[in-house]
C-alpha cells in the first residue's frame, strides 16, 4: 500500500490564474479522503492531476515515496470512476467491466473469475449481458464501481460519482461505496461538492476554495473547528448563520435584533476589528433569558422530527433548528436565545476565526455560566 | 372477460364526436403538410411516375409516349453492350471513389480532432471543398489535368515521370474523374465524421488511458465502434453520390473516351437529350432508382440496429 504525497502542487491552464494552488497533503494508505468545495474550485483538476490525465504545472506528486509527476496514468495503479460513469455504450456490462483487464492482457479465466466476483459483490450478476443503456442510473453506477473492483488497484479516484442519482439512491450508494472501500482496503480519493457526502463518508476532508486548501481534517474537526468563515458556512446544513456585528458596551450587537454579553477574553481577542458573528442553527433555542434575539418569524418548516425557523437578523435570513414539531405562525414576533458558548466570531476582513467554542478559555467560561 | 376490461367498460366515459370532429387531427396535419405535398408532387412524384410510365414506351423526339412496348426497353438495355459498359463504369467508379472518400475523410477527421495549435485552420481547409460547385471544381481539375500545361503533368515531369494522358486515355479517364470526385466529396464527409468524433465522450478515452489502452487499441475498440453509424451513413451517402455523378463527367470527358466514363446518369442524359430515346433513358433511370433504393434500405436496416448509442 502506498502513501500519496502532494507537495506544493499547482495547476494553471491559462498561465494567468491558478486552478489549483500550493496543495500540500499526504493521504494515508487505506484512507477515505474527500475533496470538497463549491463548483469551479479545482476539485476535478486536482483529481485529474492525481490520475495523470492533466499535467501538474508545479510541485511534486509522489506515490509510495516515488516521484510520480510524469508517470502515465496506467502506471499509477489507480482506478477512476467518472461523474457520468464513462461506460462504453457499445459493450455489454460484462465487457465493460472486463475492458481494463483485457487491455492489461490478464488471462481469460482470471478475467471471468474477477468479473463474477465483482458482479456478485455489487448485485450485477443478472445484468452482465445487457448494454449500459438498458440499465437504471444506480445499476450503471454499480457497473462503474465493478470496474474499480476488478482492477484491484490500490488507489481509487471518484469524481462526483453520485451526482446523477436521486436522493434516496444517493444515500444508499454512499453506504455501499464506503463499505466497498473498507472491504477492499483501498485508498479512496473522492470528489464531491455535497457536504453531506463529505461529512458522512470521509475519514478526512479537504475543503478547497478557488484552488486553495482551506482546511484538512476529520469531518468533526471541520464541523466543530472551522478555521474560517468559508469553511464554517460550507459545511453544515442548513449552513451556519452569519451576520455582521459590532461591540457596544461589552455586548455583541447585530442589527436591532440581537444582543449578547461577551466574556472579557473574547472582548480582548476581538480588540477593535470589524467582525462577523456565526452560530449554527441547532444552537439557537427557545428564549431562556440568555443571549437574546428579538425578531419576527419569517417562515416555519416542519420536517417531522425537527422544525426549521427562519427569521431576520441584521438583514440576513437566519435559521434555527429545533427538535420536535412546533406549530408556530409565520409573521408573529418571537424571542430566541443563543448558546453563548457556541458562538463563532470571524474577522470581517481576513475571514479567519477570532473566537470559537474551541479556542475559548473553557475554565473561565465554566465559572461564568455557573 | 378479465377484471381490467370489466372495470374499464363499466366506468368508461364515452366520447361523443361527429365525423368533422373526429378528423380534426387529420385535417390539421394535411394543412401543415400541404406546401411540401404540392412541391414534392410537382418536382418529385410526378416526374417519378412519368419516368416509370415512359420506361414502358417508345417515344417520339419530343418525349411523348408513342408505342407501348412493355418491358422491351429493359430487355434491350440488359442486352446492349453499351449499357453493360456503362454499368461496369458506374460500379468501378463507385469502387474507386467510395472507399477512398470514406478513408481519407476519416483520416483527416482523426487528425483534425486532435487538440493541436492552429487546428481550426486545417478544419476550415479540409471542409472548404464543400463550398464549391461541381462545375467550378471540375473546371479547376480540367486545368490540372491538361496534358501539356497542366500542373499534374508538370510535377510528374520534375520527378522524371512521363506525362499521363489523364482525360484522353480510356484507362485513365475514369481514374481522373474519380480523383476529381474524391476531392469534391471529402469536405462533406470530413465534416460529418468530425462531428461524429466530437460526439464521443472524452471520458471514455480517459478511462481507457487509465486502463493503459494505447492509441490504436482506443481507435479500434472505442472510436470505430462508436463511430460506425456515422461511417455507415457516410458510406451510403457517398455511394449514392457516386451513382449520381454527372457534372464532372459532362465537363471533363463527356462520357468518353470510348464510353469509358459513361456513368449511368450521364448515359441517361445522353439517351434522352442527345439521342432522344426517352423510353430507354427512363428505363435506365428506373434501374438507378432501384439501386439507390436498395442502398437506402440497407442503411435504414443497419441504423435501426445501431443508432441507439447515447
Ligand atoms: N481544460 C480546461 N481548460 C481551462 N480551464 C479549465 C479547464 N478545466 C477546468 N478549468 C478551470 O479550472 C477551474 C477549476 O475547474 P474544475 O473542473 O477543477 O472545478 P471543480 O471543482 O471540479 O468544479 P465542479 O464541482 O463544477 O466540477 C475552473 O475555473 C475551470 O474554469
Ligand atoms: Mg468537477
Amino acid at each position: 500500500m502506498r502513501e500519496i504525497v502532494l507537495d506544493k502542487v499547482s495547476k494553471t491552464y491559462d498561465k494567468q490564474s491558478f486552478a489549483v494552488e500550493d496543495v500540500e497533503v499526504s493521504i494515508r494508505p487505506g484512507e477515505f479522503f474527500v475533496l470538497v468545495g463549491p463548483s469551479g474550485c479545482g476539485k476535478s483538476t486536482l483529481l485529474r492531476m492525481l490520475a495523470g490525465l492533466e499535467e501538474i504545472s508545479a510541485g511534486s506528486l509522489s506515490l509510495g515515496g516515488k516521484l510520480a509527476n510524469h508517470l502515465p496514468p496506467n502506471k499509477r495503479e489507480i482506478s477512476m470512476v467518472f461523474q457520468n460513469y464513462a461506460l462504453y455504450p457499445h459493450l455489454s456490462v460484462e465487457e465493460n467491466i472486463m475492458f481494463g483487464l483485457k487491455v492489461r492482457k490478464i488471462s481469460k479465466q482470471e478475467r471471468k473469475r474477477r468479473v463474477q466476483e465483482a458482479a456478485t459483490m455489487l448485485g450485477l450478476s443478472d445484468y452482465l449481458k445487457r448494454k449500459p443503456r438498458e440499465l437504471s442510473g444506480g445499476q450503471r453506477q454499480r457497473v462503474a464501481l465493478a470496474r474499480t473492483v476488478v482492477s484491484q488497484a490500490p488507489i481509487c479516484l471518484m469524481d462526483e460519482p453520485l451526482s446523477n442519482l436521486d436522493a434516496q439512491l444517493r444515500g444508499q450508494m454512499r453506504v455501499e461505496i464506503r463499505q466497498l472501500q473498507q472491504q477492499l482496503g483501498m485508498t479512496m480519493i473522492y470528489v464531491t461538492h455535497d457536504q453531506v457526502e463529505a461529512m458522512t463518508m470521509g475519514d478526512r476532508i479537504m475543503v478547497l476554495r478557488d484552488g486553495k486548501v482551506q482546511q484538512i481534517g476529520t469531518p468533526l474537526e471541520i464541523y466543530n473547528q472551522p478555521v474560517n468563515k468559508f469553511v464554517a458556512e460550507f459545511i453544515g446544513s442548513p449552513p451556519m448563520n452569519m451576520a455582521r456585528a459590532s461591540i457596544i458596551d461589552g455586548r455583541l450587537v447585530a442589527g436591532n435584533e440581537l444582543s449578547i454579553k461577551l466574556s472579557q477574553s473574547d472582548l480582548a481577542k476581538i480588540g477593535n476589528r470589524s467582525i462577523t458573528l456565526g452560530i449554527r442553527p441547532e444552537h439557537i433555542h427557545q428564549a431562556n433569558g440568555q443571549g437574546r434575539v428579538r425578531t419576527t418569524l419569517l417562515n416555519v418548516e416542519i420536517l417531522g422530527n425537527e422544525t426549521l425557523l427562519a427569521f431576520n437578523v441584521n438583514n440576513t435570513i437566519w435559521k434555527a433548528k429545533w427538535p420536535g414539531q412546533w406549530q408556530l405562525t409565520a409573521g408573529s414576533p418571537i424571542e430566541l436565545s443563543i448558546d453563548r458558548e457556541q458562538i463563532f466570531i470571524f474577522d470581517e476582513i481576513s475571514e479567519e476565526v477570532v473566537s470559537s467554542p474551541f479556542n475559548k478559555d473553557t475554565v473561565l467560561e465554566g465559572v461564568q455560566t455557573l | 372477460m378479465n377484471e381490467v376490461m370489466e372495470k374499464i367498460e363499466r366506468y368508461q366515459v364515452p366520447k361523443k364526436e361527429n365525423l368533422w370532429q373526429k378528423t380534426a387531427n387529420l385535417r390539421t396535419s394535411i394543412l401543415y403538410l400541404s406546401p411540401a405535398i404540392v412541391l414534392f408532387s410537382v418536382f418529385v412524384f410526378y416526374p417519378m411516375f412519368k419516368t416509370v410510365y415512359l420506361s414502358f414506351f417508345l417515344t417520339d423526339a419530343r418525349g411523348n409516349a408513342a408505342l407501348f412496348v412493355g418491358l422491351e426497353n429493359y430487355l434491350y438495355l440488359f442486352d446492349s453492350t453499351s449499357f453493360k459498359k456503362s454499368m461496369k463504369a458506374t460500379w468501378l467508379f463507385a469502387l474507386y471513389t467510395v472507399p477512398s472518400i470514406v478513408l481519407i475523410s476519416f483520416f483527416l477527421a482523426l487528425l483534425a480532432n486532435e487538440k493541436l495549435r492552429g487546428i481550426g485552420f486545417f478544419r476550415t481547409i479540409f471542409t472548404s471543398t464543400m463550398g464549391m460547385s461541381v462545375a467550378a471544381s471540375a473546371v479547376i481539375w480540367l486545368f490540372l489535368f491538361h496534358p501539356t500545361v497542366g500542373v499534374l503533368n508538370t510535377l510528374l515531369g520534375y520527378l522524371g515521370i512521363r506525362p499521363i494522358p489523364w482525360l484522353l486515355d480510356s484507362k485513365w479517364a475514369l481514374v481522373s474523374i474519380a480523383i476529381t470526385t474524391i476531392w469534391m466529396n471529402i469536405g462533406f464527409s470530413f465534416l460529418i465524421i468530425l462531428g461524429g468524433l466530437q460526439n464521443i465522450s472524452q471520458d471514455l478515452y480517459e478511462s481507457a488511458r487509465i486502463d493503459g489502452a494505447g492509441y490504436f487499441y482506443q481507435l479500434f475498440r472505442i472510436t470505430i465502434p462508436l463511430l460506425s453509424p456515422t461511417l455507415f451513413f457516410i458510406l451510403i451517402i457517398t455511394f449514392i453520390n457516386s451513382f449520381q455523378s454527372f457534372g464532372q463527367v459532362d465537363i471533363l470527358t463527356k462520357g468518353g473516351p470510348a464510353e469509358a466514363t459513361n456513368l449511368i446518369v450521364y448515359a441517361i442524359y445522353q439517351d434522352a437529350f442527345i439521342n432522344y430515346q426517352f423510353g430507354t433513358a427512363s428505363a435506365r433511370a428506373v434501374i438507378l432508382f432501384f439501386m439507390v433504393l436498395g442502398l437506402t434500405l440497407l442503411q435504414f436496416k443497419f441504423l435501426e440496429k445501431k443508432v441507439h448509442y447515447q
